[in-house]
């Protein structure tokens, strides 16, 4: 790669992708399966659940709405990590746009 | 990215406590936006659990949804809900800045922008719970 340039926004437009498909979809599924499901307020048969996990779209949704949010927490939360003090020093891609003396 | 990079001399190395984010309610804002992110995570590998005990049958699945009815659950899932519907709003704001949308020559206002997703989301809500509790 030449100077300069960096793998950087590859990390970041899937960190971005992740952060559209839990504003998206993250909501509803928690609703349901984290509160109206096990609270009794709506009730789905498991023979359908069953069929809806078969299915070879709900798969691909699935993995859609399981992985990229996985990255996009990744990516988010490294930076929380680097914000509280536990980072390795300063941006490698920054520092190279820094004036350095060494 | 895995090595500790060496000290260079004439680079700037923030010192902060860490607790800097609670000195404004702007900084507490931005870390609580932040950590929306934990809990999105949490609750996709819960999903990637609950996928795996309908899997199991039918009695597995009773039993997962039983065990989510403790207090503890339900409390968690409310917070996890306020945090991960947080996450929502703070991303529909900052796409009607980072994405500018145009018709013709013209820029759409962000709040038109931000206003759009919010009305798209409403319209995959309804659809994802008419999918699944309705359609049949």
């Amino acid at each position: 790669m030449s100077p300069g340039k960096t793998i950087e926004p590859l990390w970041w437009s899937l960190f971005s992708a992740g952060g559209v498909v839990a504003a998206f979809l993250v909501p509803v599924h928690l609703f349901l399966f984290g509160l109206a499901l096990p609270l009794g307020w709506v009730s789905v048969s498991h023979a359908r659940l069953l069929a809806l996990v078969g299915h070879p779209v709900v798969k691909l949704y699935l993995f859609v709405l399981i992985a990229l949010p996985l990255y996009h927490w990744a990516h988010r939360f490294r930076f929380v990590l680097e914000d509280l003090g536990h980072g390795v020093g300063p941006d490698p891609d920054m520092s190279d746009q820094l004036p350095s003396r060494a | 990215m895995s090595e500790a990079r060496p000290a260079r001399p004439g680079l700037y190395y923030p010192k902060l406590p860490a607790t800097w984010w609670l000195k404004r309610p702007g900084y507490v804002r931005f870390m609580l936006r932040e950590v929306t992110s934990v809990f999105v995570a949490i609750f996709v590998v819960e999903l990637l659990v609950i996928v795996h005990k309908i899997g199991q049958g039918p009695q597995a699945f009773a039993d997962m949804m039983a065990r989510l009815q403790s207090t503890g659950c339900i409390v968690f899932h409310v917070v996890a809900l306020a945090f991960v519907v947080y996450h929502t709003i703070t991303w529909f704001q900052a796409t009607g800045v980072v994405q500018v949308v145009r018709v013709g020559d013209r820029q759409v206002p962000p709040a038109v922008v931000v206003a759009g997703n919010y009305v798209a989301w409403v319209v995959v809500t309804l659809f994802i719970l008419y999918w699944l509790l309705v359609r049949s």
